[in-house]
């Protein structure tokens, strides 16, 4: 081998011992600037709340219903997700065993059914499992979560087309195709669905349910919420999309509302962002524009007889208000909070009632008339229905994030005993030569070990700080007996006099402190 | 601070089982005229009967002057300066005015001063002098027993029902006559069941319903808010 070519090898040689036994920095992986975090999100396309206290339920609404359902809670250590896509609201949703058991219904029907609890919905959870969850109940709806360590996600949502799951703006790909629906494309999680495909396959579409379509009728709905860890920060998402909401049987139409609400901290600054869009709305053919700043009417299809034209009054007359709600964007140091709501539609039905009295009421009362007596019970229920006159409050497009930050506790550690304290940090060896010893903690301490010189200043200093975290100081012990002394003196001596006054005078002691005997007026 | 001339603190008083006081709290500060209302029944001719020494309280805390009085009897407080014109004016009827008058000289002020400070009070009783006092009006006969208690120089007078079976004129002259005490720097407690007159001089009111006193005030606010139980409509 040529002296150049030894060289060469030689180098790199060096330079590859060189570099696996100096210490060179690993890959910079982004540390969180926090110590623990909470984050909650939660997407309703539709939230259907009814007011009518003459509904014996203990809660406020007294009924609520959200046509999608997406919510995601995770802090440092546990994530939980839920996703629905019909849900009663968590008085129901949550307390679904004891309302089936307050039903009244035979032990062998609401045991099943209350075990179970409420069926429309998946759940996840991190780390107590499972970590994921998904079900189809009916084709075209979808619901699903999956928890994790730095990841939560809840999508729920009904669609033809099934739209939600492309919905997702990081969904995972496919796992396996679908073999549901022909239109539905394949869904992660498929073989954890409830439902056999052959039912899928025969049901066709799954429109909203005829009752509930009366009152709301929607296209589609997707809610997706999302908490994610990533590069640092902490990221909370949430989404509300509806489309086609048609509303009292059609009498208001939507042509759509999308929320999103957005939330993230790095640990020292939150943020917090959303948007909420809004289409096209129609009242009984009339036609108006949402925006932030209110109704607008661009145009007018059906011009209805004495209905004014300003389009709120034109609401009102029906019964029928509509608040485009202000945006939450609430940032508070490294707290963040952003809600987003599209719509909220208030539908008094005591204004409408007059309309419905027109119905030909009387018959269905005289036809609940007819029912036998032993159900009164179910009689009286039935007649006073007919002269319910709820309030429904109809939130269209909710997205809701929170997130926050804590940052960590300094702990002080513990200081070297006190003997060890005393004792120089640098010994002799026997040969006279000094050797080095461990380096002390205090500032005034990190003297040169090789100097052999004992750091003196070194124990000086570590005795005060060591006296400082014990015991408070003993000076204060002295004054505080002398202080408690006085007082118990002052509260004995006030009890004795009172007891002499009792004793002595005949108990003619006045306990407004004022002494006793008889004044002689006139000379006040 | 200013120490009034009458404290009543939690005062309870009872006849036999039925309890009448049942907490009275009541201040009549130095010189003021301070009227008790209150429907018939609340408890005002007990409370009056109590700080005069006439009926001994089962409860409660009597200050006089800042003093604690307890269990002194009528005879001890009427010399030291409290004096009270009970219900029914409680004259001599068979005694003439002026012999009513000399009666009161026992505490201890001259006859010829008592008849002086009675005169110049109410003339109309100089007129009277040598009339019996039970043939006298009712009137009449209230300014005599007024006048008997001035005689002795009270510093805190109680008067129960002044204006009771009395004529509104006249009830308005006995009134003026006792703004013209007050005005001297006799504190005067006075009862009224109907008592549009005695809102017209009093100082402060106080209103008196089951046993308590229920409302204090200065006598627009009480006029204000309470006309219709306390002055019933009679006013």
């Amino acid at each position: 081998m040529r002296p150049f070519a030894l060289k060469f090898v030689l180098a790199i040689l060096v330079a590859g011992l060189a570099g696996g036994l100096l210490p060179v920095p690993a890959h910079a992986e982004a540390e969180p600037g926090f110590s623990g975090y909470s984050a909650e999100a939660s997407a309703s396309p539709i939230q259907l709340d009814v007011y009518e206290p003459t509904i014996p339920v203990p809660a406020t609404p007294q009924l609520r219903l959200m046509l999608g359902y997406a919510t995601v809670e995770a802090d440092s250590s546990l994530s939980s997700g839920r996703a629905s896509f019909l849900w009663p609201g968590d008085f129901v949703g949550e307390g679904f065993r004891s309302v089936i058991d307050n039903l009244g219904l035979p032990d062998e029907l609401s045991e099943p059914i209350g075990e179970r609890g409420y069926p429309l919905q998946v759940n996840s959870r991190h780390p107590a499992g499972p970590q994921r969850q998904a079900d189809e109940p009916v084709p075209g709806t979808v619901m699903r979560t999956s928890a994790g360590a730095e990841r939560t996600t809840a999508r729920a949502g009904y669609s033809s087309n099934c739209e939600v799951e492309r919905s997702g703006e990081d969904e995972q790909p496919p796992e396996s195709p679908s073999p549901g629906t022909p239109e539905l494309p394949s869904l992660p999680g498929r073989s954890e669905s409830s439902t056999p495909a052959s039912e899928r396959q025969d049901s066709g579409e799954c429109p909203i349910p005829p009752q509930l379509a009366a009152l709301v009728d929607v296209g589609g709905y997707i809610a997706t919420s999302e908490t994610a860890l990533t590069g640092g920060d902490v990221v909370t998402r949430s989404r509300s999309e509806v489309s086609d909401v048609q509303l009292l049987g059609g009498l208001v139409t939507l042509s759509g509302v999308t929320a999103t609400a957005v939330t993230g901290s790095d640990g020292a600054k939150g943020k917090a962002s959303g948007s909420a869009d809004y289409g096209r709305l129609s009242v009984a053919g009339q036609t108006f524009t949402v925006g932030p700043d209110g109704l607008t009417a661009p145009g007018r299809k059906v011009r209805l007889p004495g209905i004014p034209d300003d389009p709120a009054k034109a609401l009102e007359r029906l019964g029928i208000t509509i608040t485009v709600p202000r945006p939450d964007r609430t940032v508070s140091g490294d707290k963040a909070i952003s809600r987003s709501e599209g719509l909220i539609v208030d539908v008094d039905t005591t204004v409408l009632r007059d309309w419905l009295d027109a119905l030909p009421i009387e018959l269905l009362a005289e036809l609940i008339n007819r029912l036998p007596d032993e159900a009164s019970e179910l009689k009286s229920l039935l007649g006073a229905a007919l002269q319910l006159s709820p309030r429904f409050v109809i939130h269209v497009g909710t997205a809701a994030s929170t997130v926050d930050t804590v940052q960590g506790i300094d702990i002080p550690l513990p200081g070297p005993e006190p003997g060890v304290d005393a004792e120089p940090p640098t010994g002799t060896a026997p040969g006279g030569t000094p050797e080095p010893g461990p380096a002390p903690e205090t500032g005034s301490a990190a003297a040169p070990a090789s100097t052999g010189e004992p750091p003196a200043p070194a124990v000086a200093n570590a005795v005060p700080e060591r006296a400082s975290a014990g015991l408070p100081p003993l000076f204060s012990m002295p004054g505080a007996l002398l202080f408690g002394g006085i007082a118990l003196a002052s509260l004995a001596g006030g009890y004795l006099r009172k007891l002499g006054g009792l004793v002595l005078g005949g108990g003619v002691v006045c306990q407004h402190g004022l002494r006793t005997g008889l004044p002689d007026l006139r000379k006040v | 601070m200013v120490v009034p001339m009458l404290e009543v603190v939690g005062l309870h008083a009872a006849y036999g089982r039925i309890e009448v006081l049942r907490g009275v709290d009541l201040a009549v500060p130095k010189g003021a005229v301070v009227a008790l209302l209150g429907p018939n029944g609340a408890g005002k001719s007990t409370l009056i009967k109590c700080i005069s020494g006439l009926h001994t309280p089962t409860s409660g805390d009597l200050h006089l002057a800042g003093v604690h009085v307890q269990d002194a009897g009528a005879d001890e407080l009427a010399r030291l300066g409290l004096c009270t014109i009970p219900e029914g004016r409680a004259v001599f009827p068979n005694l003439t005015v002026e012999e009513n008058l000399r009666l009161i000289s026992y505490a201890g002020v001259a006859a010829d001063a008592v008849i002086d400070v009675a005169f110049s009070y109410f003339p109309r009783l100089r007129e009277r002098r040598s009339q019996l006092a039970g043939t006298l009006s009712g009137g009449e006969q209230q300014m005599l027993a007024m006048s008997r208690a001035l005689a002795s120089d009270p510093a805190l007078l109680l008067l129960d029902e002044l204006s009771m079976g009395l004529a509104p004129l006249i009830v308005d002259e006995l009134y003026e006559t006792v703004a013209g005490i007050a005005a001297s720097g006799v504190s005067i407690l006075c009862i009224e069941q109907f008592a549009d007159t005695a809102l017209r001089v009093a100082d402060y009111v106080a209103v008196m319903s089951g046993g308590r006193v229920v409302a204090t005030g200065e006598p627009a606010e009480i006029r204000d808010s309470m006309v219709d139980v306390i002055l019933g409509g009679a006013a």
